[in-house]
């Protein structure tokens, strides 16, 4: 009798493994999303992604929800070539939450895969240490995000009204504007500790998507080994954290949802089932 | 810390409401997409006026909504009235900036204009929060700014920011603030918000540059206060707060002098010691009218700085002109 409590706490922790398999294929990964058939044969492994509750942070409504928030689950499923990595997450949302051009105070759906690039000793998950920098994917529901390019057209920035175009010349600025913005909230970020992340810029060999079907969110992240301030040279000693973001629960920055380092355990079985 | 410290001071006794240097920030910085709703330059009614964001000081560790705090900002069918259309705006309008500038209300005898910008505070709360480390303080002049490379659009420095003087860009995702016009200050010019001042109610400088009104008036003459000091962020934008007195009759006829709004009134906004510089600017300004010698004054009103400077330099340039007609009309005779 005094056996069992211990039981039930035993077998649901060795449902949720600290390992991700990563099976390998030949075909070609840069492209790969979320609807693609080569995922198609591979199996989902479950995780567990629990509250950020350590740090509380200056929004009291976010605040509310954090310490009210449960654990997470989510499954997941990683493929690899020669070149690349590639990942599918997926998670149960009840509501859609999208970035949107008009609100202040809304906060989109979203997930990240943070690297810790070949190490033997994990960094802090999350925002990594100053020996230890992580290198972490984002990718947010949006639509019409208006990122700054760098190509200093800060004509086309103005508002409609202070441009002194009228007519047809005014509906083609406005057509220009709505072509600059894109629907795609990307991010690629380093970390080297606690208030020191930067955005870097991508390569157009990583590639994140999000689409959302039948009351869940469906991710694929596909990245290069050797790119985008990443060097996976260690297989054996590759580790991923994962994060999402809930918006209706105001979730961002640091609110967020997240798994402890998780390792990936490449197979060298050719799994291409086309 | 910055190694020196750019700060403001605005005379609220100067400034008249009207919207100049709103106007000037406006078109200088939030003219573009997603910034119609910013104003990082307000001026509110005091102290009837809700504010910009509405009610702001009850919205600490808030993220104020754009639709509920702010108003949605609308513009108007432009296009649509040269095809005959009526002049209308194309979102209901139900709040905005100034939305109830110069309302009044019966509850209170007594009104002045609340010029905000960022307060480009010493211990900035916005910089303390930011998990990117975007919030920075310039260490040449202490101005506080966002690096939108860093900035991942959390909000977490608008939830922050007790003045709620950062706003968020939901088109480009990332908070923006007022810069101080740093790279009008880089050209040796003023930021737009001052220069624009049509009462010249706002000074800029640094607070340790002795030669500079701002030095005068907060650090030799104490009679500058910044905004709610409560919050304890150091604000380094300052306020002389309305010192003007009105003469009151009481019943028996008997006649005396109040402050027109009551230092209860301006404890509310500045820190317990408002009693003691309003008691100092009244009686500079006492002084002034009988004598013309008040430093305080002077500056304010930006007149030179001492009445023995005028006459010096009076009696130096009539002297001059005098020696030179002497010179000019007679030929001077040295005699032994």
């Amino acid at each position: 009798m005094k056996i069992f409590p211990f039981l039930l706490l035993y077998i649901p922790l060795q449902l949720f493994a600290h390992i991700i398999p990563v099976h390998k294929v030949e075909s070609d990964l840069t492209h790969i999303s979320y609807s693609s058939s080569l995922w198609k044969d591979i199996n989902f492994t479950t995780i567990i992604l629990h509250p950020q509750t350590s740090v509380l942070l200056s929004d009291a409504k976010a605040n509310a929800f954090s310490l009210q928030a449960k654990i997470k689950y989510a499954k997941i499923k990683a493929l690899y070539n020669t070149q690349s990595i590639a990942f599918l997450l997926t998670w149960k949302d009840s509501t859609i939450n999208v970035q949107q051009g008009k609100e202040s105070d809304t906060y989109a759906d979203g997930f990240s895969i943070e690297f810790a690039p070949n190490s033997t000793t994990l960094p802090n998950v999350l925002y990594g240490s100053a020996e230890h920098d992580v290198v972490i994917h984002t990718q947010k529901a949006a639509r019409h995000i208006f990122q700054a390019n760098g190509n200093g057209n800060i004509f086309y920035q103005l508002n409609p009204n202070q441009v002194n175009l009228f007519g047809a010349q005014l509906e083609k600025f406005q057509h220009h504007v709505t072509s600059m913005a894109t629907n795609d909230d990307e991010t690629l970020s380093i970390a080297h500790g606690y208030m020191h992340i930067r955005k870097i810029k991508q390569s157009p060999l990583s590639n994140a998507r999000l689409g959302y079907k039948d009351g869940a969110w469906f991710g694929s992240l596909t990245r290069p080994f050797h790119a985008d301030a990443l060097d996976i040279n260690d297989t054996n000693n590759t580790s991923i954290a994962l994060f999402i973001y809930d918006g209706a629960e105001l979730n961002r920055g640091v609110n967020l949802y997240l798994t402890p380092w998780i390792s990936l355990q490449f197979d060298t079985q050719n799994n291409d089932s086309h | 810390m910055s190694k020196r410290q750019l700060a403001m001071v605005i005379d609220l006794n100067q400034c008249m409401g009207c919207q100049s240097c709103t106007v000037a920030c406006k078109t200088e910085w939030t003219n573009r997409n997603g910034r119609e709703y910013m104003y990082w330059n307000n001026v509110e009614t005091y102290p009837t006026s809700q504010g910009y964001p509405k009610n702001w000081r009850t919205l600490q560790n808030i993220v104020p909504s754009i639709e509920k705090d702010y108003g949605m900002p609308w513009d108007y069918n432009f296009e649509g009235i040269q095809k005959g259309e009526l002049f209308q705006p194309d979102e209901e309008s139900t709040l905005g900036i100034n939305w109830d500038e110069d309302v009044v209300d019966t509850a209170h005898d007594y009104m002045f204009y609340l010029p905000r910008i960022c307060n480009h505070c010493s211990e900035p709360s916005c910089l303390g929060v930011c998990p990117h480390d975007a919030v920075f303080k310039r260490e040449k002049d202490g101005v506080v700014l966002i690096d939108l490379d860093k900035c991942q659009g959390c909000r977490y420095c608008v939830a922050a920011c007790p003045y709620k003087k950062i706003y968020f860009n939901p088109k480009i995702s990332k908070s923006e603030k007022c810069n101080m016009c740093f790279p009008r200050l880089e050209q040796g010019l003023e930021p737009a918000c001052v220069e624009s001042c049509g009462s010249g109610a706002r000074f800029v400088g640094y607070l340790d540059d002795e030669a500079s009104a701002v030095y005068a008036l907060v650090k030799k003459h104490g009679v500058a206060l910044g905004l709610h000091g409560e919050y304890n962020t150091k604000p380094n934008v300052y306020y002389i707060p309305p010192f003007q007195t009105k003469i009151t009759i009481d019943t028996s006829g008997k006649e005396s002098e109040a402050f027109k709004v009551p230092i209860s009134e301006l404890e509310k906004l500045f820190s317990k010691e408002v009693e003691q510089v309003v008691q100092k600017l009244s009686s500079e300004q006492k002084k002034y009218i009988q004598a013309g010698d008040s430093e305080v004054m002077r500056i304010l009103l930006r007149q030179p700085l001492s009445l023995e400077n005028v006459v010096n330099s009076e009696t130096n340039e009539s002297n001059s002109s005098l020696e030179k007609n002497v010179t000019d009309d007679f030929e001077i005779i040295e005699v032994e």
